[in-house]
């Protein structure tokens, strides 16, 4: 089996060599773009665009917002296609403009008030429940199936402030160190390290919250 | 396994990316410790968001309107089309208004010239109506429109509005 596997893994590492041979790497495709070949571009966004819109994805999840936003990234990233700077890898570049983005529209959003986190629906409340009683395999299992699952997460993390949630979602979601948040945010290494804490804090207190309100209303 | 290991397999977990034996521990080691169980639980509450399960393909077919996918003459369009969206997007209403209205203005002008020059070379058996409705659908061959007018000036705009 592992001899299986790792001869899978050779296939595609040869797969993925020879695809990089074949085709113009980000910066050249960059140059392209830069010299007035348009399809250049395009084939940055194709190359990029599900990985832009994993992003978006993390810190919204309604999919018309997230289409919206992942449209503004390339955009954005055209528009500013002179100012991009060769040495920085093109995808953190585009994430950097698309975490910013994400960052602006959590902004301009009204934050909910801690309150709401009780009003859940009973979808939600089931989920909660679930998430409560179940197996690990069984929550995982049932968290691909269910809306509410991810509903209900959201509103959690709509509980946060903007740059809590920002911070959480980058070092969770995204693995980034502290260092390449405050770079990409630019924000002190020290003020990132802060917003983590307390995100961290808001979270468990909600999740705390959460598991005694499903606790007082019985599945329905 | 001990807490630190379980935890930093919370997400392994989740995108069942654990090998058996692996996943085994992982399991063994939650139902005997309650504070990983419970940090699971909690993670399980907001993992949805931030670690989607089907995190590409959710919204593949939305983003189809510009899948840039289907070889340069295909992806010129579709840059087009991200060059136009970027116009509505950008442009306040004023701004958009009175680009359409010198686009329409331009546009009327050059119709107008086409038409001029053409009737006065035309062959005197051609009938008027016949030469106005000649000019006027090579002038409203939207590719000829949007490649000879729009585009330099959506590309101007875009340039204006980033800088």
């Amino acid at each position: 089996m592992s001899y299986l596997q790792s001869g899978m893994r050779s296939v595609l590492a040869f797969k993925r060599f020879a695809r990089s041979v074949a085709e113009p790497s980000d910066q050249e495709l960059v140059a392209q773009a830069l010299g007035g070949e348009p399809a250049a571009f395009a084939s940055l966004a194709s190359r990029h665009r599900a990985r832009v819109e994993r992003i978006c994805q993390r810190f919204f999840a309604d999919t018309e917002q997230v289409r919206d936003l992942s449209q503004e990234t390339f955009i954005h990233a055209y528009g500013g296609l002179k100012g991009y700077r060769a040495e920085i890898p093109f995808q953190a570049w585009l994430r950097a403009i698309a975490v910013n983005l994400c960052y602006d529209e959590l902004r301009r959003r009204r934050r909910r008030p801690e309150e709401l986190v009780d009003d859940f629906t009973a979808s939600e409340a089931r989920w909660v429940s679930l998430v409560n009683t179940a197996t690990p395999e069984q929550i995982v299992e049932e968290a691909e199936q269910r809306r509410a699952a991810k509903l209900l997460a959201d509103k959690l993390l709509a509980t946060l402030k903007p740059e809590d949630r920002l911070v959480l979602t980058l070092q969770n979601g995204e693995d980034l160190s502290v260092s390449e948040i405050a770079e990409i945010v630019g924000w002190s290494e020290a003020k990132v390290k802060i917003r983590a804490f307390r995100a961290r804090q808001a979270l468990r207190r909600q999740a705390a919250r959460l598991a005694q309100a499903s606790k007082a209303e019985p599945e329905q | 396994m001990n807490c630190f290991e379980a935890r930093s397999e919370f997400v392994s977990f989740w995108h069942g990316a654990l090998q058996a034996e692996r996943r085994g521990d992982f399991l063994a080691h939650l139902r005997g410790c309650s504070k990983c169980d419970r940090a699971f639980r909690a993670f399980a509450l907001t993992a949805p968001m931030l670690y989607p399960i089907e995190a590409a393909g959710e919204t593949s077919e939305d983003s189809a309107a510009i899948d840039v996918s289907g070889g340069p003459r295909a992806g010129v369009a579709r840059t087009a089309e991200i060059l136009r969206r970027a116009s509505v997007y950008r442009l306040s209403p004023r701004r958009r208004e009175a680009g359409w209205r010198a686009v329409a203005g331009g546009l009327s002008a050059v119709a107008a010239a086409i038409l001029v020059a053409y009737l006065s070379v035309a062959a005197p058996s051609q009938t008027l109506d016949d030469a106005i409705s000649a000019s006027m659908s090579s002038a409203a061959d939207p590719n000829s429109e949007f490649l000879g007018q729009q585009m330099p000036q959506l590309l101007q705009t875009n340039g204006d509005l980033v800088s």
